[in-house]
């Protein structure tokens, strides 16, 4: 497949033009903000816990899972009406829900345009460890998306000027805590230093195991450098 | 406190009244301060170039201070609980990060991933979901901010340092365990070291015959100095050649410690926190 569109001329439009301003329709923080106090609690009892974001990016330009959510209890919603900060990825009606045994993410008129990639609708859902993906009308560079992929159907793509990516539909993996996650796009694009990754729909549920335990921080190496400080 | 935010002083005063000790400081070579004005404007010169080629040229980015020792971060929500312990998590960002104001909030800074020439590592003291609440290394004094917890080095410190003002001492702990307790220079009256949950920020050494062979910036600021030696007041720990001050309170604000207190410090990883009671 090629495509003839000025594709570095988009991306230099989508680096210049990033950030989070986005028009938050409703924002029920109240499972976010009452969150208790202290790092990192360790779940060592199995718990359920579904968690659900619109879309990510990152590389060089970076935009935070957008909405996000994450319950343990009831289902918790957000929706965003409109994520433009970059021109990388652009998405309008941004919806996603979480409880504790299931989560769920539809992203509405997503497009990526420097691979040509559009879609009407894209939906991850999972429930009860088990997860699925839904696209609807989605097209990359004039060809039809399966509406129904299988889990982990990857389709390359030549985009002119930065060459060959890879584009995965209905990824479902395994986090580090045990549970699934299920991303219905996930794009990688070979920026020139820096690659890029895009994730559009992203559901996370089942019942998390015991917390991985972070490493021991590394003791310090002395670096030469002058700081004048309050003597 | 009380001490915590003290009266601040004119800037005609802070001047006048320190002019013999600023110039005894930097004839010392200061503490850590020997070239005052070239490394503020160096990093000065750093965090405006953030819109270049380097950083991929955010535009929202530039509209946000980097957060560093050397800058404000406005909106900042100020530490909830500076007293409280945590379980010992801190984050290194792989790469400059994007700072908010509360989770899926708005942006106000941009943590690097790295500050006076070594990695940042700061301390979480609030999760949720996947959002980290971390300290932040900018004015004003307890500024903390949100981050993704994508994208991010986790790791676990086991140590804390606390400085008991009203005792002038200094306790390293390594889980919750007693290593080791010092008596300590703290700030005196008219410049206290602010108190308040803060943290490790650096390990910087430096090549000239310097008061102190390392010294160690916190994430905290003095309160009534608004620069110091051409440094933007950054409170630190370190070394003192004259045992005399140990247990007095008579410095701008800096912890100062004995060379076996310092010797251990300075093996504490980066992030670990530092509990400054008054």
């Amino acid at each position: 497949m090629r495509y003839s569109h000025a594709v570095r001329g988009v991306l230099a439009a989508g680096l210049i033009t990033t950030g989070l301003a986005a028009g938050l329709v409703t924002a029920p923080a109240s499972a976010l903000a009452t969150a208790p106090q202290g790092a990192a609690p360790q779940a060592t009892v199995p718990q359920g816990e579904g968690s659900a974001y619109g879309l990510t990016a990152s590389g060089p330009v970076s935009v935070p899972p957008v909405p996000a959510v994450s319950s343990t209890t009831e289902t918790v919603r957000k929706s965003l009406l409109r994520e433009e900060s970059t021109d990388l990825v652009k998405a309008s009606a941004l919806d996603v829900s979480a409880s504790a045994a299931r989560a769920r993410s539809t992203v509405a008129k997503a497009a990526v345009p420097a691979a040509d990639l559009m879609a009407d609708a894209v939906t991850a859902k999972c429930r009860g460890g088990h997860g699925s993906a839904h696209l609807a009308r989605a097209v990359i560079a004039g060809k039809r998306l399966d509406a129904s992929p299988p889990p982990n159907t990857t389709i390359p793509v030549d985009v002119e000027g930065v060459g060959r990516t890879s584009l995965t539909l209905n990824k479902q993996e395994r986090m580090a805590d045990g549970r699934l996650a299920v991303t219905a796009m996930e794009l990688r694009l070979p920026l020139p230093g820096k690659p890029a990754t895009i994730r559009i729909a992203s559901a996370t549920c089942g019942k998390s195991g015991p917390a991985e335990q972070p490493a021991d921080a590394p003791a310090p190496t002395p670096v030469e450098h002058d700081l004048p400080v309050t003597g | 406190m009380a001490t915590n935010n003290p009266p601040r002083l004119s800037r005609r005063a802070v001047t006048a009244g320190l002019v013999p000790a600023v110039a005894a400081a930097l004839l010392l070579g200061g503490c850590g301060g020997s070239s005052p004005g070239t490394a503020a404007a160096k990093e000065g010169g750093a965090a405006a170039d953030q819109n270049g080629p380097g950083e991929g040229g955010r535009a929202r980015a530039a509209k946000v201070p980097e957060a560093t020792t050397y800058t404000t971060v406005k909106g900042a929500p100020e530490d909830a609980s500076p007293g409280g312990a945590t379980d010992g998590l801190v984050v290194n960002p792989a790469e400059s990060v994007p700072v908010l104001d509360r989770p899926d909030g708005r942006r106000i800074a941009t943590l690097p991933a790295t500050q006076l020439g070594g990695p940042t590592w700061v301390p979480v003291v609030e999760t949720s979901g996947d959002w980290r609440r971390v300290l932040l290394p900018s004015r004003p004094n307890r500024a903390t901010g949100w981050i993704s917890g994508t994208g991010v080095r986790t790791a676990r410190t086991p140590y804390t340092i606390r400085v008991d003002l009203a005792e002038r001492k200094l306790t390293l702990l390594r889980s919750a365990r007693q290593v080791g307790r010092w008596k300590v220079a703290i700030g005196g009256a008219e410049t206290p070291t602010p108190t308040g949950r803060t943290f490790l920020m650096a390990t910087l050494t430096r090549d000239e015959k310097a008061p102190s062979p390392i010294v160690l910036p916190l994430g905290t600021h003095s309160a009534t100095l608004d620069t110091f030696g051409g440094g933007p007041g950054t409170v630190a720990l370190h070394g003192w050649p004259d045992a005399s001050v140990f247990g007095r309170a008579v410095t701008h604000g800096c912890v100062r410690v004995p060379d076996a207190a310092l010797k251990a410090l300075a093996r504490v990883p980066l992030g670990s926190l530092v509990f400054i009671d008054g």
